[in-house]
C-alpha cells in the first residue's frame, strides 16, 4: 500500500529497491514511478527506508509528480523538492534549530554565515 | 620499504623543516615534524614540495642545441665541449667575456663552487638574483650597520613591542612567520603596515600606512621628525653607538608630518600616531622585504629605515632588530658565499682577496668587483659578455623588461642552463644540464635569520639528472682546476676555512644539530649567535653609521599617455616564476590564473567588470589578464602578481648603488580586451 | 573534542585546504576570502547535528572523540544531510556518488595524531581540543595581560608618586 499523502518524494525507496521497481524522473518537475509489476521477491527493502513510513508492504501502481524547492533568498532551484523541505524544515523545528536552512541553497547559507561572522570573531582569540 | 627522511623545504628563506616518507625509494608524501623553526606548521607550498620531484617535465639527459632542436648527449661531451667553448671564450676576449648566475636555490656548496670557477678564470662576474631582491639591503645595512643580515632571530619577534612591516606582507610569503607576529600581538605588541595595498598582513595591522608607489623615504624621514622633535629617541644608544645623529637632524627637519602628507598621501595625524607609537614601545622591531628594496632608491630607503631603528636604539637587544625577511631558502646563503660581483666568501673584499688566494692556493685573484645581473644582461646585449653560465634561475621570467633579455641571451656565443626544468631561459640555452632538485642532494642550506641547516637526501635524482656541486665539479676539473673533492662535505669544511662566519661549522655538527646553527659561529664549541651587535657593530669603529637620505621620486611617474601606476606582488600558493609551485595541481587549482587588481572607482571610469579581460601596457611591454575589482588597491594603482609573466611590463632602470631594478613602480595604461 | 576557528587568525593561505585534499583526495575545508577578512569553513560537527537526525538509514553517527562521521556503507547517497546543513558541508564524492564530508581526519586520530589542518595551519587560527583546556589558555593568557598592565602602573606611580 502506498500513503501518498505522507511521501514527501525524496526518492530513497527508489534507491534501496533492488529489482528497480521504483524510478526516478528528474525533469520539470520530480517525477516518481511505482511499478508493483516489477516487484519480485525482497524483504521490503522501500518500507525501511522511506523516512516517513509512506510504504506498507507492495507499494500501489502510482505515478506521483512534486515540485523542486527554491532558495528563499536567491531563488536558485534547489535539489531537493518542496515537500522534501517542509519534512526537514519541520525536523529542524523540532530541534530547536533553524527551519529556514532547508529552503537555502548552500550559497546562500555561507553568505548567512558570513553575515554574523564577525559577531565570532575573537571568539578564541 | 618505508622511511621517513628529514627534509628542508626549498621554497622561501623562513627555513621549515618537515619529514620526507619515501616508499622503495620514491617520495609518497610530507609528514610533519614537530619541531624546527616551523613547530611542525607549513604553508601550502610546504605541504606539495614532493609535487614537481617526479614530474614529466624533469630534465633527465644533458642536452645539446642542433638545427634539429635539442639533442640528448652525454655527460662526458656536454662538459668537455662547454669547458673547451668557456676556455676559448676566455683566452680570446678576456676573462671578463664571461658572467655567471649562481642561484639562490641551491646549495651554499654548490654557490661556493660556482663562484670559485669564476673567480680562478680570473673574473668577478659573478651574480645572483639577490641583485633582484635584497640587493639594496645588502648595500644600505653594510654601510650603517655593517652587516648585511637579519640582525636577531625569529624568537625576538614575539618579545617586541611595535612591528613596523614595511613593504613586506608575510601573511602570503612567508605564512610560518605570521605565526611569530601574531604571537607578538597576542602579547600586546602594536603592528603598523606600511604598505599601498590593504594586504592580508595589514589585517591585523593597528596602523595601516597606504603610502603612494615609491615614496618611503619621505614617510619614514617624517617619523624621525616626529621622533626627534618629541624628543623620543634613545638618548643614550644614539649617542654611546652611533654617529651621524647631527646630520640626520639637519636633513630630517624640513620633512614635517604635513610636508611628507603632501609627497606620500597618508593624512600627517596618522604618520604622528605611528612615529609616536613606534618610538615609544620601548622594543620594536622593522621588516622589509620586496616593497621597500625594488625601488631606484632602494639602497636609500633601507638606510632611513635602519637609521629609525638606530635612533630608537632598537637593535642588538632582545626583541629588537632590523628584519630584512629573505624570500629563497638560501638568498642568504648564496650571499654569504661571495656569489656576488663585489665580494668573496664571508663577505670579503674582492679588493683585499689575499687571505682566499692563500687558501685556494692561487698567485692572485681578479680584484677589480665585476659585473650585475642587470649589468650582464646589458653588456651581452651590446655583445661584451660572450658566455653565460646560469645555474638554477629563471631570468626570463623573474628580471625587468623581458624582451630586453630575451634579446640579450640571443646574443651570446655560450649559454649554458643547469636547471631542474625546462624554464623559459632554457629554451636559449646551447647546453642544457640536468641538475637534482633539493631532496636528491645533499648540502647546507642558509635560512633568513642566519640558521645554517643540513638538507639530507632523500631520493634519488630522476636518471641521469645530478647534483649541481657534482656537475660543478666535473666542469671544474674539465677546466683545469683543482676541484679533487671526495663528497660534498669537503666542500662544507673548505667553506669553513674561508668564510669566517662559518668557521665553526662543520657538516658533523650540522648533521647532528638537524635545527641549525647561526652564524656567527667563529669555533666549533661555539653555539651560533642569535642576534648581532649586542656589543658593537660590524663597522670598522664598531659604531653604527647613521646616514641620512632625501626623497627622490620614482623613475616613472604617470602621465597623460600612461595615467596609471602599476606595481607587483605575490600570491601565497606559487612561487616566483612558479617553476615548481606552478607544476602542483593543488596549488594552480587555486592560484592558477593571472590577475590584476584595480580599484572600483577606476574600473568604473574604464568600464570594467569584474573577471573581464583587460590589457595593461607600459613603455616596454603589454600584458594581458583578468581584472579583479577590489578596494584593496588604492585609486590610480594597478597590482600585478608577478608569477605569471608580468615582468614584461616593468621597469629595467637601477638602483646606482645596489644595481637593484624598479620592479615596483612603473607607468601604465589599462585597456578593456575586446 | 573539537576543531575551533578563530576568525582573527586567519590569513587565506589555504593550507588546510591542500593539506585536506592531500589526505582526503578531496578538501572538506574551504577558505573564503573578503576583502578585510577570512573565513575558513569545515563541518563544525555540532552537539545538535541535524544531519544525524534527518539521515534515513543512520549513516552518521558520532565517535569517542564527538566527530560526526558519515558512514559510507550506510549512505544511499539522498543529500538530506546536504539540505539540513546549516553550513552545506556534506558535498558529493564524484566517484562513489556519496555525501562525503569531514571526520576530523579519523584514522590520523587513531594513531594518536590531530587532524591535518589543525596540525599544519601556520597561525593555529584552526584549533582541535577540549573547549574547555582551550579556554583555560585564554585565561591565563588575561591574566598575564592584567599582571603586565598592573606592573606598569605601579612603575608609573613609583616614578610620579
Amino acid at each position: 500500500m502506498l500513503k501518498e499523502s505522507l511521501c514527501i518524494g525524496c526518492g530513497i525507496c527508489a534507491k534501496a529497491c533492488p529489482f528497480n521497481a521504483i524510478s526516478i524522473f528528474e525533469e520539470e518537475v520530480r517525477k516518481i514511478v511505482f511499478e508493483p509489476a516489477k516487484c519480485s521477491e525482497c524483504e521490503y527493502e522501500c518500507n525501511d527506508a522511506c523516512p516517513t513510513h509512506a510504504i506498507d508492504g507492495k507499494p500501489d501502481d502510482a505515478t506521483l509528480l512534486f515540485e523542486y524547492a527554491h532558495c528563499a533568498r536567491c531563488g536558485k532551484k534547489l535539489k531537493h523538492v518542496l515537500k522534501e523541505a517542509e519534512y526537514l524544515s519541520k525536523k529542524l523545528e523540532s530541534m530547536g534549530e533553524d527551519s529556514q536552512i532547508a529552503y537555502l541553497c548552500d550559497e546562500c547559507k555561507r553568505k548567512k554565515i558570513f553575515d554574523v561572522a564577525t559577531k565570532y570573531e575573537g571568539y578564541l582569540g | 620499504m618505508e622511511k621517513l627522511i628529514l627534509g628542508l623545504c626549498p621554497y622561501c628563506g623562513m627555513g621549515c623543516r618537515f619529514y620526507i616518507k619515501t616508499l622503495n625509494g620514491e617520495p609518497v608524501e610530507i609528514e610533519i615534524y614537530e619541531g624546527g623553526v616551523n613547530e611542525g606548521k607549513l604553508c601550502p607550498k610546504g605541504l606539495t614540495a614532493l609535487d614537481f620531484l617526479r614530474h614529466n617535465d624533469r630534465l633527465t639527459k644533458p642536452l645539446k642545441r642542433t638545427e634539429n632542436g635539442f639533442e640528448e648527449i652525454s655527460w662526458e661531451q656536454a662538459i668537455k665541449e662547454i669547458a673547451e667553448k668557456i676556455l676559448e671564450i676566455r683566452d680570446k676576449y678576456g676573462p671578463d667575456a664571461l658572467g655567471f648566475f649562481s642561484s639562490a636555490r641551491c646549495s651554499n656548496e654548490e654557490n661556493y663552487l660556482l663562484q670559485k670557477i669564476a673567480r680562478l678564470l680570473g673574473t668577478n662576474n659573478v651574480d645572483h638574483c639577490a641583485r633582484l631582491c635584497h640587493a639594496s639591503t645588502v648595500a644600505g645595512l653594510a654601510q650603517t650597520v655593517g652587516a648585511a643580515a637579519q640582525s636577531g632571530s625569529y624568537d625576538d619577534i614575539p618579545k617586541a613591542k611595535v612591528l613596523l612591516i614595511w613593504g613586506y606582507n608575510p601573511a602570503e610569503t612567508h605564512p610560518v612567520l605570521m605565526r611569530y607576529i601574531l604571537r607578538a600581538k597576542d602579547n600586546g605588541a602594536k603592528i603598523i603596515v606600511v604598505d599601498p595595498r590593504k594586504t592580508k598582513t595589514a589585517w591585523f595591522a593597528d596602523i595601516h600606512l597606504p603610502l603612494r608607489l615609491g615614496t618611503d623615504i619621505a614617510l619614514a624621514n617624517a617619523m624621525m621628525h616626529v621622533i626627534i622633535k618629541e624628543r623620543l629617541y634613545d638618548k643614550k644608544f644614539v649617542f654611546s653607538r652611533t654617529k651621524g645623529f647631527e646630520k640626520l637632524i639637519k636633513v630630517v627637519e624640513e620633512y614635517t608630518p604635513e610636508y611628507a602628507e603632501k609627497i606620500t598621501g597618508i593624512p600627517a595625524h596618522l604618520i604622528r600616531e605611528a612615529a609616536v607609537t613606534f618610538a615609544t614601545a620601548g622594543r620594536g622591531i622593522i621588516m622589509w622585504a620586496m616593497g621597500l628594496t625594488q625601488h631606484i632608491t632602494g639602497t636609500g630607503n633601507v638606510k632611513a629605515l635602519a637609521d629609525l631603528g638606530l635612533i630608537c636604539g632598537y637593535v642588538g637587544k632582545e626583541g629588537t632588530g632590523l628584519f630584512p625577511m629573505r624570500g629563497q631558502n638560501n638568498v642568504q646563503g648564496a650571499c654569504d658565499m661571495g656569489a656576488l660581483p663585489n665580494v668573496l666568501p664571508g663577505y670579503q673584499k674582492v679588493t683585499d682577496g689575499k687571505r682566499v688566494a692563500e687558501i685556494w692556493g692561487v698567485e692572485e685573484l681578479p680584484s677589480e668587483p665585476g659585473l650585475t645581473i642587470p649589468e650582464i644582461i646589458n653588456k651581452a646585449h651590446e655583445g661584451e659578455i660572450k658566455a653565460l653560465y646560469i645555474m638554477g634561475e629563471n631570468p626570463v621570467v623573474s628580471d625587468p623588461n623581458t624582451k630586453h633579455v630575451i634579446e640579450a641571451l640571443k646574443e651570446l656565443e655560450l649559454l649554458v642552463v643547469q636547471d631542474i626544468f625546462l624554464t623559459e631561459t632554457a629554451k636559449y640555452a646551447h647546453y642544457i644540464l640536468p641538475a637534482a632538485a633539493y631532496a636528491e642532494k645533499e648540502g647546507s642550506f642558509t635560512a633568513s635569520e642566519r640558521r645554517v641547516q643540513w638538507n639530507f637526501k632523500a631520493i634519488e635524482p630522476p636518471e641521469e639528472a645530478k647534483p649541481d656541486w657534482e656537475i660543478l665539479r666535473m666542469l671544474g676539473k674539465a677546466l683545469g682546476l683543482k676541484f679533487d673533492y671526495e663528497s660534498v662535505e669537503d666542500v662544507t669544511r673548505e667553506i669553513a676555512l674561508v668564510a669566517p662566519q662559518y668557521r665553526g661549522i662543520t657538516p658533523e655538527r650540522l648533521k647532528r644539530d638537524v635545527e641549525g646553527i647561526q652564524w656567527p659561529c667563529p669555533s666549533e664549541d661555539h653555539p651560533g649567535t642569535k642576534r648581532l651587535h649586542v656589543e658593537s657593530f660590524a663597522t670598522p669603529d664598531g659604531k653604527a653609521n647613521i646616514i641620512p637620505v632625501e626623497f627622490k621620486p620614482p623613475a616613472e611617474l604617470p602621465d597623460e599617455e600612461y595615467p596609471f601606476m602599476l606595481t607587483t606582488f605575490r600570491v601565497v600558493g606559487q612561487y616566483h616564476t612558479a617553476t615548481m609551485s606552478g607544476r602542483s595541481k593543488a596549488l594552480t587549482k587555486r592560484w592558477g590564473e593571472a590577475y590584476a587588481e584595480i580599484n572600483p572607482k577606476d574600473a568604473q571610469k574604464l568600464g570594467i567588470e569584474s573577471g573581464e579581460k583587460i590589457r595593461i601596457v607600459t613603455r616596454r611591454g603589454s600584458y594581458e589578464c583578468k581584472a579583479k575589482i577590489t578596494k584593496r588597491i588604492g585609486e590610480g594603482v594597478i597590482g600585478v602578481p608577478w608569477h605569471w609573466g608580468a615582468n614584461v611590463l616593468t621597469n629595467d632602470v637601477l638602483d646606482p648603488e645596489a644595481k637593484i631594478p624598479e620592479f615596483k613602480v612603473s607607468a601604465c595604461r589599462v585597456e578593456k580586451v575586446m | 573534542m573539537k576543531l575551533f576557528i578563530n576568525l582573527g587568525r586567519c590569513i587565506a593561505c589555504k593550507a588546510c585546504e591542500v593539506a585536506c585534499e592531500k589526505e582526503h583526495g578531496i578538501s572538506f575545508i574551504s577558505v573564503y576570502e573578503f576583502e578585510d577578512m577570512a573565513v575558513p569553513l569545515n563541518c563544525r560537527h555540532c552537539e545538535k547535528a541535524p544531519c544525524i537526525e534527518v539521515c534515513p538509514t543512520n549513516a552518521i553517527k558520532r565517535d569517542g572523540d564527538g566527530a560526526v562521521i558519515i558512514n559510507e556503507e550506510k549512505c544511499i547517497g539522498c543529500y538530506m544531510c546536504s539540505a539540513v546543513c546549516p553550513y552545506a558541508i556534506p558535498i558529493v564524492d564524484p566517484i562513489k556518488e556519496l555525501a562525503v564530508k569531514c571526520n576530523l581526519c579519523a584514522d590520523r586520530r587513531k594513531e594518536g595524531n590531530l587532524p591535518l589542518c589543525a596540525s599544519v595551519c601556520p597561525t593555529d587560527a584552526l584549533v582541535f581540543g577540549e573547549i574547555n583546556e582551550i579556554m583555560e589558555e585564554k585565561r591565563k593568557r588575561k591574566a598575564e595581560r592584567i599582571v603586565e598592565a598592573q606592573r606598569k602602573a605601579i612603575e608609573k606611580i613609583a616614578l610620579f608618586g
